[in-house]
This record gives structure tokens, sequence and C-alpha cells, in this order.
């Protein structure tokens, strides 16, 4: 069902320390003595976990359904659309899924995590490098793992294409998770490209550095332009697929990661159509994509997910 | 292979000047396994044990495969350890490659001559090179393109001792890749930077770092002697610190620099004939992470005494 998270009473200090934080990781000037291997130091999570939480609450107020699917049993993959440059909407799943006693791990494409400033920021609050040996390093220890199968294609694609899905790429992640006997849960967020849209990019290959985005506020506020816009968002936590455990040819994990593609744009469909409006979605206005409701994605999801 | 009855017996170091050499000698001469140790290096070592004898050779010399043959045979060597590689760049690329593939080439060949069974060589994990890996590196994983001769030289060295294994098959040859070593003796590359009173960084980046306490790798080696191990290992232990934290540790200041100025700085100094060994590559190693997971090591009976951050701290201390 949609509900609305109810803000936790909130200390504008913690927040503030969070904003200090991150700067200062940004800048190398606040030394991690314990890292794990994946980089993350959950010292700085801590310190930073407020001024997310306050993101959520207040800026981006987060509208989340489905919750019922989640639980802290891993091994889990989720897998989420990925919108906006940064990925504030790393750091939004993140909220969620430590709200639900869940420490998830992102995964970011190479375009962002290499990002001059904003990867150690990435790195230290628990993200690291999409990759199938990363995703199998958390998987394996019974972790919660966050992809998004589009990568760079999602997050640098232009503000008039968002949440079109784009390719997913092999089934890799597939593999990797049936291998791992991980659940797949599909996450829909909508808020996310508005938050920060892609207007245009400033090349900066002369000089080997990322291209700059152009957003409404970037670069003509300077550092501040950074900040996403405050845009409401909306969360859907879709049913977890178990696979089987075992090996998986590469024609059926492609076939596989095709239909979780499909049921993800179906649950971006439905966060977005108008509330009261959205035709025949029944009981569910607003597309909380709540058990009974899935009509599309279900039926063709069904037969690529035994057991 | 049998396993060995007891001990290496006569142990031969080629390199036996370096710190890590040194660290190496001191073992042999306190492990009872060991019976006799032949030093190979230019210079003799700073202490000579009752064990230990010195053999002057220059390895870029092209008598060097047969005089070391004569004098491993002559000694009744049964296991090497070559660690004549360098630890920091020189600017003379042309002898350094002399030095490490001609040197690893002409050992290799004297120990093949003089039918010594077991063969450790010191390699380094920055053979990775340095690019967008995954966060732990296992022996497996691909190394990536990276023309700095400092790391070309030594993948052409772990060719060779590949090469070496294939045509002795009754050989244990042993390649150990060593994350950068740190230490109160250790001199290399990545120590100095690390110790530097001001240290640059790239601007906006603080890539992962991996360290190996020298007590640790002069361990190993000698590990890998008195087991019997033959295979290609990470020599690294768990834990790794940013970039940013190992620099505070010791002491050293960062001088963030944005990365296209690092560039063309880099290209100036070494014009200008300052820096002439520092090469751009090599400031990849800045941006990104190269850590090595040493789990394939440690499954082979090897534990590591230090940790990053004590490693560290014995370093800082003068």
């Amino acid at each position: 069902m949609t509900r609305r998270t109810t803000p936790p009473p909130s200390s504008p200090r913690a927040e503030l320390q969070g904003v200090r934080a991150l700067v200062e990781i940004a800048f190398g000037r606040r030394p991690s003595l314990r890292v794990d291997p994946l980089g993350k130091d959950p010292a700085r999570w801590r310190e930073v976990r407020p001024l997310l939480e306050w993101l959520y609450d207040r800026w981006f107020r987060v509208e989340l359904s489905g919750a019922e699917h989640l639980d802290d049993e891993g091994p889990t993959l989720w897998v989420a659309n990925r919108g906006g440059y940064l990925p504030w909407d790393a750091g939004m799943l993140a909220v969620v899924a430590h709200r639900h006693g869940i420490e998830l791990r992102p995964l970011v494409e190479d375009e962002t995590f290499y990002l001059p400033y904003v990867g150690p920021v990435l790195n230290r609050l628990g993200a690291a490098r999409a990759c199938k040996e990363n995703l199998e390093w958390i998987l394996s220890r019974g972790g919660h793992a966050l992809i998004f199968p589009e990568g760079a294609r999602g997050s640098r694609k232009p503000f008039g294409r968002r949440y079109q899905l784009q390719p997913f790429g092999g089934g890799g992640f597939v593999r990797i998770a049936k291998r791992m006997g991980a659940r797949i849960v599909p996450v829909a967020v909508v808020g996310s490209e508005e938050a920060t849209p892609l207007l245009g990019k400033i090349s900066l290959a002369p000089l080997r550095l990322p291209a700059l985005p152009v957003t409404p506020t970037f670069p003509w506020l300077g550092a501040l332009g950074l900040l996403p816009l405050p845009t409401p968002w909306k969360i859907a936590v879709g049913e977890p697929l178990s696979l089987p455990r075992g090996e998986l040819d590469p024609a059926a994990a492609t076939r596989t990661a095709e239909e979780i593609r499909a049921r993800l744009a179906a649950m971006l469909r439905r966060l977005r159509a108008p509330d009261r409006l959205s035709p025949g979605s029944g009981p569910a206005p607003g597309g909380g994509a709540p058990r009974g409701s899935r009509d599309g994605p279900r039926s063709p999801a069904a037969p690529g997910f035994p057991g | 292979m049998a396993k060995r009855r007891k001990g290496p017996g006569v142990v031969a170091v080629v390199g036996s000047r370096s710190p890590l050499g040194q660290g190496l000698l001191e073992r042999l001469e306190g492990d009872p396994s060991v019976t006799r140790v032949v030093a190979v290096d230019l210079r003799p070592p700073g202490t000579l044990g009752p064990k230990t004898r010195f053999v002057r050779l220059d390895l870029t010399h092209a008598q060097a495969q047969r005089q070391l043959a004569a004098a491993l045979e002559a000694e009744g060597v049964e296991a090497l350890a070559h660690l004549a590689l360098l630890g920091s760049p020189l600017a003379n690329e042309a002898y350094a490659r002399e030095l490490e593939v001609g040197g690893t080439a002409r050992v290799l060949e004297a120990a093949g001559e003089a039918g010594v069974e077991q063969v450790a060589l010191r390699s380094t994990t920055a053979v990775y090179g340095a690019a967008k890996h995954p966060a732990l590196l296992d022996e497996d994983a691909p190394l990536a393109p990276n023309d700095a001769a400092f790391l070309t030289h030594k993948r052409e060295a772990e060719a060779l001792a590949r090469r070496f294994a294939e045509a002795h098959p009754e050989a244990r040859v042993a390649i150990l890749r060593f994350a950068p070593e740190i230490g109160p003796r250790s001199d290399n590359l990545f120590r100095r930077y690390l110790t530097a009173q001001v240290a640059p960084v790239l601007a906006g980046h603080d890539p992962i770092v991996q360290v190996l306490h020298e007590e640790d790798a002069a361990e190993a080696i000698l590990h890998v002697l008195t087991h019997g191990i033959a295979g290609l290992f990470n020599v690294a232990p768990a834990g790794a610190l940013p970039l940013s934290a190992a620099l505070d540790v010791l002491g050293s200041r960062p001088l963030p620099i944005p990365s296209p100025v690092a560039m063309a700085s880099t290209r100036a100094l070494r014009s200008l004939g300052v820096l002439p060994s520092w090469r751009e590559p090599l400031l990849d190693f800045l941006r990104y992470p190269v850590v090595a997971d040493g789990d394939r090591f440690r499954s082979r009976g090897f534990t590591f005494q230090h940790d990053v951050v004590t490693a560290l701290q014995t370093t800082r201390s003068p």
C-alpha cells in the first residue's frame, strides 16, 4: 500500500554535520582509518545518514510503497532504474533499506564512480564500482546489493527521455544472483530525473576530465547547483523473485533480465500515472504495486521464475 | 612434487643488498632448516652471518649467467630467491630493463643449469596496473594496460618465470606479487612518496591504498622457501586505507593538484631534467585503487603480523 513515511524528529545539527562530513570527505580532509574491502567507512555513513534522511523526508518527501516486500534476509539484489547525473537515487534507496534493517551496497557506473570529489564520497558511504567481482563479493557474504543495469545509459540520458528504461545489457546480474542464491528485488524510483534534469553536457575531453553536466542550476550556481531540486519522489518496491540456486545459460539469463526490465517499466508507468486517473489499476491509486493488482508485467514475467 | 624432507638446505638470495634481501638473510641465518646461504649482489650485505657467503655479481653483465651457475653448483644451492628488481623507477630505462628483464633471464637460466629445485621471484601488485578495477584483485585478474617501464619490466620478468616453470616441471616456481613494502628499512617509490613532507595528490581523488610491512614481506619469502610453495600469489595483508588516511597516519601533508595540471607538470619537469624517472602512467596510481586479495597466500598457511595501520606507524618513527 502507498504510505508516507512519518518523518522522525530531526535535529538540524546532525544534518549540518552531515553536510560538513560530505564536503570534508570530498576534499580528503576526513581520513578514514577503517574501511571495509570495498572502501566503505561505517563511521562516515553514520555521519552523513541524517542528511540523507532529511533529504528523504523533507526535501524529496518520498512516498514509499511495497515496503512489505522488504526483510533483512540476504542475499538480495535490488534492481532499480537510474535517473539523474548524481546517484541521489542510490542514497534514497540506502535510506529505505536502512529503515528496514538492511545495509544496502549500491554499485555505481564508472562514469559516476570515478568523478572527482564525488567518487570518494560515494565510496566511503558504501557504494562500489559496478562490476561482477564486487557484486559477487557482496552477495557471497549474504549482503544486499543495489544495481542499476542501465548504467550510464540511464544517468547520462537527456531529460526528454526520462524514465525510459535503457537496455539492461546482458543478463550477467541474473546469472550471478542465481549462482549466489540471491533474491532479485525490482525497485522503481520516480522523481530522481526531475531532481537533476540533464539539459546538456560540456565536454572537457581535452583536459582528460569527465564531461560537465548542464542542469537548470549547474554550473550557473556553482557548487550549490549540484544540489538536487526538491521534486516529490515515489519509490515502489516490487515483489522479490526467488531463483533457485544454480547456473543459468546466457540466453535464459538475458530473457530473465528482459522480463525484469518489463516489470520495472510497468512499475514506473504505474508510479508516474496521475493519482486517481490511472486506468485500470483497480484498487491501487498512484500505482503502489500491491500484490493483487500487478496485471501487465506479471503474466510475461511468471514463466521465467520457476519457484 | 614430493614434500621437502626438512627445509630448503642451501639457499641463494639474489639481490641480497636490498632491504628485503637483508631481512631475508637475517631470517635464513636464524632458521635451523637452512644450512648455508649464498648472498648475491653488487655489494656485500651489511652484516655477514656465519652461514652466509657473499658472491659479487653484476646481473647486467653478459657473463653473469655463467658465473652465477658456477656459484650455485659449487655451493649445491637448492632454493633461490630472486629479489633484484627495482623498487623505484630509474631514469635510465635501458639499464633498468637490462637489470630487471635481462637479469631475471640470466638468474633463471643459471638456476636451471645448476638444477635449483625451488625459485621464488619478487614481483609487485603494481603489475595489475592502475585502472578501473574491482575493489579486490585476485591472482587471475587481468593486467590493465600501462606502459610505465617500471611495470612492464616486472610483467616481463613474471613471464620469464612462467616459461621457466613450464620448461622445468621438476622445479617449484613461486611468483610473489608484493603489495608496496613499507617499514623502517624499506626503500621504494611508494614509501618515499608516502613519507614525503608534502605529498602531491590528485585533487578530488582518494584511492584506497594497500601496504605490506617489510617484516611480513621477508617472512613470506621464507615461508615459500621452507614450505616448497609454487604458484602465483599476491602477498598482501587484509585491510587497506584511503590515501588521505595513510598520509595522515604518517604525518605527511597532502597537496591537491588538479589532474590536468599534474599531467602537464609531470611532462614539463621531465623535459627540464627534474624527476627524470617519473612518468605520467604512474600518476594513475594516485587516481585508481590497486588492492590485491591475499587470500590464496593465506590459504597456504601464511599469517600476516602487521595490519595497514601498524605497518604505517612503524614507518613513521624515524
